[in-house]
């Protein structure tokens, strides 16, 4: 077991070392450089090349590629994420405060769609074919189908700009204010569950009904245990499985969906940062919130990995 | 299954429909229709809120989206760059005061004198500033930060020295004569810090905590959410500040924007400063103002780096100019505030040129120059729009006016990295640019077209044109020429702005504003009168109760 | 059957249905097999004509279009829905469901040339990786696993400002979110099929190994594959509107529906329609979609066969 964490985390690493490489070459790619742009910032004042040098020096683009790309990732796993090329700013604590935000926008997404998605999925299996079944398969294709920042626009124009019943913008912690982070959070969340309710739901409806057509089910059926029993002991753990191993996959949408929800409702949280520093081409904000994101990705899939083993004891960790 | 496809179809059905239903109604109420309505346009134009009788009231916070994400640390000024250098506004005072029309007032410098022979400007700095630290503002002080703005290459590259000539007194030196130079002596990018704490504690901490002379000081500074100022009750100026506070509070999304603008209580805001005609037209109502001042026309800018290409001909520009229907383009995106662009500088300026120069609508006249110039069948060409700036709809329109002439347009529309790329190394086609005109228009003709004589890389224009493709030889000295007068000089300005029209160097499509939309009870921020480095005196705002 | 390169060369919009009809032919009973199953459910012969329709509709866009997708009438702009223009217009003027109807084009020919570019790459890197074993497939694996840990969204935003942003451009950026699924898929497929019987008969025969890997492995994998197709056509569909929402789509004056959900969204409070209508028809082709690989799955894959029927 231990042997299998240490083995699954160097391969992490080995993802996150690839992902570093790949994010480092691309966004060298984008056509403009980060220093011109800097400058061209302000339309007060006029530029010499000395002092476009200057300010390349500055902030260290004018050595190597490999060098820069070394220092960096050496930084970065002491924890030092640098220094945003366009703001200034220290990004590691900026990142601090914004990851906080979109995890608790994504954490509660993640949880509502990992709690709500089985129970619809359950409870439509066990209903199959009844009204009940249909509305959640119909729903479960909306959120599926639906472009996320399309129904974002949609909550905004009727529950904030029609009825004026919720904020349509920002961003408080509940530790700071926790009605008005209440409120903000709603459409947010929401936007972002949609996806994981939607999947998992149907994942765990299938998976169901897969597992109550097996024999053993019907055979305890037979039994004379009474229906619910069946249904949690058996079916439920059985049928969890596929469902589990799906939560990776969610997790990835989840963070990586921050990018719309958080430009739909102006929440300044790291999809936001990273929509912002892309355009702006601030290299190390974009290599830092990617190789951010990617370790959030790669840590949770091992988590449900082991959940997995947790859940199905036929697994084995060699 | 039908039932459950038809109860969801029905909410979607009723949602939708409820949305056009009242669709008719909003639309009414506030009658946006664009191209009809400049009359409407012209209530809501008053650069003045309702008249108020009576002295300015304390209290209040002034809430102000801002637009820029704002990230830089503010403390230091040199090191702000951009648009986040208006965020300095509230805690950092600059020498001089810049009006939109060029005129320069005193402020932390009571007076100064300029001697144009030995190429010195002398301030005579106030006596009774100090910095909220309690430390004074002097000229070591002065000096100090000035000459820290030159080690960090940001000043106008004439400036190559201060000194320190009385205790109150600081003397510059200048390389070149250049007759604006004392505006920028009034950006809130030379703000004065103090010099005490900065040392004291070091640059970091002085990036995180500015200490200036302002009206008010920093409480927070939330990134990428709001900075919020208080009042600094030690204020030089006895009286002032009447408000309690400002707020800047960042907001990129134009929706947004609009629902903030329109919002009350918390989520609601005083001021939003856009560009964005269409938006100024959403937010018209009773209960706001428009504070708008013109800042120069969008234009398109012909690449000059390729003697063979169509645009190198003169005929070719002409034409695509005589091909635009400005007053079209004005109608369906201008919601009655933008104006057609007959000339490069606006006529708010002295440089403006008699009526004579104005350019116009003519098909046929566009479709004989592009035969005369050898291309009776048009050409393929391309329109790069500058990111934020320009209006996306408005350069898809001008594609079509132009395909009309048989001038062949792609589209592209780069993120501000890809289009400074262009801007700064060349580019084929036509930039779609806003050429903005600042208050003192000789600034404009050195920022877009200063490009050093004798070497082809250059100095960095703010437009890319090589020295190898000249009318702009001409242009060069003329615009030296303007720009070294003792004084500014509207003869000498409209010599360059004659070269730029006969030439055709940049085509201008037409004026945009811009302008500050302020609710009713604020007053005397005076956001208009101020140039783009001045902004606004926090000091002098006030809001009514009511 | 015919084999995977057939397919993926096959032209047309959204035509993988007929083709995968016409492979089936040969065994009769087989095809109708799955012409019933696939029909089954009444869900899935909905989905499927939506998407029929929506093919048609763009194929003969020119006839049913009232007016062109480029039709300015910059004196009629915004105008509210009327019996000439029966969605209004949009800023400058054009007809909203003229442009609805030729953004079907976009929608469909994204949808499908990434779906097929992906598929391509990622089963013939699947295949190498599937049956080289050892050392080069554990570096494509690992290579893989870091691709699929990037969310796709940020993969596609940063190689969509890096191209330039035509057609090809955004179907680059969203094959290359989509293509690493098709590895894992192939690579999984390969690794069981191998051990059948006639696979291990082809080897011991001594069949060149490209020979074994495309006559007898690739047409095994078939089946999952188009299921797996079918359902990437919506996402594929989505990615491209979420990147012109983020403003890195499809360039203007190009008639896309994620562009102009974008380009409406400002109008939202005036005239909502604009940003409403275009996404509707997003969801209404990805659902089609949906419902008619889950019809395929059903038809084409036993082992979940009868599972999530209704």
């Amino acid at each position: 077991m231990l042997t299998y964490i240490v083995r699954r985390l160097i391969h992490a690493f080995v993802v996150i070392v690839i992902v570093s490489i790949a994010v480092f070459i691309l966004i060298r790619l984008l056509p403009g450089d980060p220093i011109e742009m800097l400058i061209s910032q302000t339309q007060l004042t006029e530029t010499t090349p000395e002092m476009i040098e200057a300010l390349r020096h500055d902030k260290g683009l004018d050595r190597p590629l490999p060098v820069q790309y070394a220092d960096w990732f050496v930084q970065m796993i002491r924890g030092d994420f640098g220094t945003s090329i366009m703001r200034n700013f220290d990004i590691g604590k900026e990142i601090g405060n914004r990851v906080t935000v979109t995890l608790m926008i994504g954490l509660s997404a993640f949880v509502i769609g990992l709690v709500l998605g089985p129970i619809l999925g359950i409870v439509s299996a066990v209903r199959r074919g009844k009204f009940v079944d249909n509305l959640v398969t119909v729903i479960a294709n909306i959120g599926i189908t639906a472009p996320a920042f399309w129904v974002g626009i949609l909550l905004i124009f009727f529950f904030g700009v029609r009825l004026k019943l919720l904020p349509i913008y920002g961003y408080t912690l509940p530790w700071d204010d926790f009605w008005m982070s209440f409120k903000q959070s709603l459409m947010p969340i929401f936007v972002t569950a949609l996806g994981p309710i939607a999947t998992t739901a149907r994942q765990t409806r299938s998976s169901v009904l897969e597992v109550m057509s097996e024999d053993y089910i019907r055979t305890a059926w037979a039994k004379g245990l009474n229906e619910r029993k069946v249904i949690l002991r058996h079916i439920i753990k059985n049928s969890l499985l596929p469902v589990v191993t799906l939560q990776g996959t969610m997790l990835r949408m989840v963070v990586g969906g921050s990018v719309v929800v958080e430009t739909v409702f102006v929440i300044p949280g790291m999809g936001k940062m990273m929509v912002d520093a892309m355009l702006s081409h601030d290299y190390p904000v974009v290599q830092a919130v990617t190789v951010i994101m990617t370790l959030v990705v790669v840590l949770s899939s091992l988590i449900v990995d082991l959940l997995y083993g947790w859940l199905d004891p036929r697994i084995q960790y060699d | 299954m039908k039932k459950a496809v038809a109860l969801v179809l029905a909410l979607i059905l009723a949602l939708t429909l409820g949305a056009c239903g009242r669709d008719t109604k909003a639309n009414t109420q506030s009658s946006p229709v664009p191209g009809s309505s400049p009359s409407a346009a012209g209530t809501d134009n008053t650069a003045a809120p309702p008249a108020v009788s009576g002295a300015p009231e304390y209290g209040g916070v002034l809430r102000i989206v801002n637009t820029s994400e704002g990230a830089t640390p503010l403390g230091v000024p040199w090191e702000v760059i951009g648009i986040d250098v208006n965020l300095i506004t509230p805690y950092g005072e600059a020498l001089l005061l810049e009006k939109t029309s060029g005129e320069i007032e005193p402020w932390l410098a009571a007076d100064w004198k300029i001697d144009t022979t030995n190429l010195t400007v002398t301030f005579t700095l106030r006596q009774d500033v100090k910095f909220t630290d309690g430390s004074d503002f002097n000229a070591d002080v002065a000096a100090w930060n000035i000459q820290q703005a030159i080690d960090a290459g940001i000043i106008n590259p004439a400036i190559s020295g201060v000194s320190v000539t009385g205790p109150y007194e600081i003397k510059v030196q200048l390389d070149n004569w250049s007759n604006t130079i004392l505006s920028t002596f009034a950006s809130h990018s030379f703000s004065m810090i103090s010099k005490e704490a900065f040392e004291k504690n070091g640059i970091d901490w002085a990036r995180e905590n500015p200490v200036g002379t302002g009206p008010f000081k920093l409480k927070e500074y939330v990134r990428g959410e709001r900075i919020t100022y208080e009042k600094n009750e030690n204020y030089w100026q006895a009286g002032k500040p009447y408000l309690d506070g400002v707020e800047y509070v960042f907001i990129r999304d134009v929706m947004t924007q609009n629902a903030a603008v329109q919002a009350s209580g918390d989520q609601g805001v005083d001021v939003l400063n856009t560009n964005s005609a269409e938006q100024m037209i959403t937010l018209n109502s009773p209960d706001i103002y428009l504070d708008k001042m013109a800042i120069g026309p969008v234009s398109l800018v012909p690449s000059s780096n390729n003697p063979d290409s169509p645009l190198s001909k003169l005929e070719v520009r002409q034409a695509i100019s005589y091909a635009i229907d400005r007053q079209s383009l004005v109608d369906a995106r201008g919601f009655g505030i933008l104006t057609p662009a007959t000339q490069f500088i606006p006529d708010t300026w002295g440089a403006h040129l008699p009526d004579s120069y104005n350019l116009s609508y003519n098909t046929e006249k566009a479709k004989e120059l592009l035969a005369q110039a050898g291309y009776p069948n048009g050409f393929t060409t391309k329109l790069i729009a500058m990111p934020g700036m320009v209006d996306k709809d408005m350069v898809v329109a001008v594609q079509s006016m132009l395909q009309a002439v048989g001038i062949n347009v792609e589209l592209e529309f780069p993120d501000s990295g890809g289009y400074s790329n262009y801007r700064f190394n060349g580019w084929e086609g036509m930039l779609v640019q806003h050429t903005r005109s600042l208050p003192a228009i000789a600034n404009t003709f050195g920022l877009y077209f200063d490009v050093k004589k004798d070497d082809a890389t250059g100095a960095y224009s703010y437009i890319y044109m090589p020295s190898t493709w000249r009318p702009l030889e001409e242009l060069y000295n003329a615009e030296q020429a303007a720009g070294q007068a003792i004084e500014p000089d509207d003869k000498l300005l409209q010599d360059v702005h004659k070269i730029i029209m006969d030439n055709m160097i940049c085509i201008p499509l037409y004026n945009i504003y811009d302008a500050f939309i302020i609710k009713n009870n604020v007053h005397d921020t005076g956001f208009s009168q101020w140039g783009a480095g001045t902004m606004f005196l926090p000091a002098d705002a006030w809001k009514s109760s009511k | 059957m015919t084999t995977k390169t057939d397919s993926i060369n096959a032209p047309g919009l959204g035509g993988e249905v007929d083709i995968l009809e016409e492979q089936l032919l040969p065994p009769v009973n087989e095809f109708r097999r799955f012409v019933k199953v696939f029909f089954r459910r009444k869900i899935v012969l909905i989905g499927f004509i939506i998407v029929v329709l929506i093919v048609a509709m763009a194929i003969f866009a020119d006839v049913i279009a009232p007016f062109g997708p480029y039709e300015q009438d910059l004196h009629n702009v915004l105008a509210a829905p009327d019996s000439t223009h029966l969605l209004g217009t949009d800023s400058l003027g054009r007809d909203l469901l003229s442009r609805i109807i030729y953004g079907s084009r976009v929608a469909l020919s994204v949808g499908v040339i990434t779906v097929l570019l992906s598929a391509a790459v990622g089963t013939l890197i699947g295949l190498v990786a599937g049956y080289a074993e050892g050392a080069l497939q554990s570096v494509i694996m690992r290579l893989t696993d870091a691709m699929m840990a990037i969310p796709s969204l940020i993969l596609s935003l940063i190689v969509a400002s890096i191209l330039n942003r035509g057609v090809l451009g955004v179907v680059i950026a969203v094959a290359i979110t989509l293509f690493p699924g098709y590895i894992r898929l192939i690579n999984g497929q390969v690794l069981s099929v191998k051990q059948n019987d006639y696979v291990m008969a082809g080897r011991s025969m001594g069949s060149h190994k490209a020979r074994i890997m495309f006559r007898h492995i690739l047409p095994n994998c078939l089946s999952p594959l188009i299921v797996q197709m079918t359902m990437m056509m919506g996402v594929a569909i989505l990615s491209e509107a979420s990147l012109s929402f983020l403003g890195l789509g499809i360039l203007p004056p190009t008639a896309a529906w994620g562009g102009m959900c974008y380009d409406g969204y400002k109008y939202l409070m005036m005239r909502p329609l604009l940003s409403i209508a275009p996404g509707l028809a997003i969801m209404v082709l990805v659902f089609s979609f949906n419902m008619v690989g889950d019809g395929l799955r059903d038809a084409l894959d036993p082992k979940l066969r009868g599972t999530s029927s209704n």
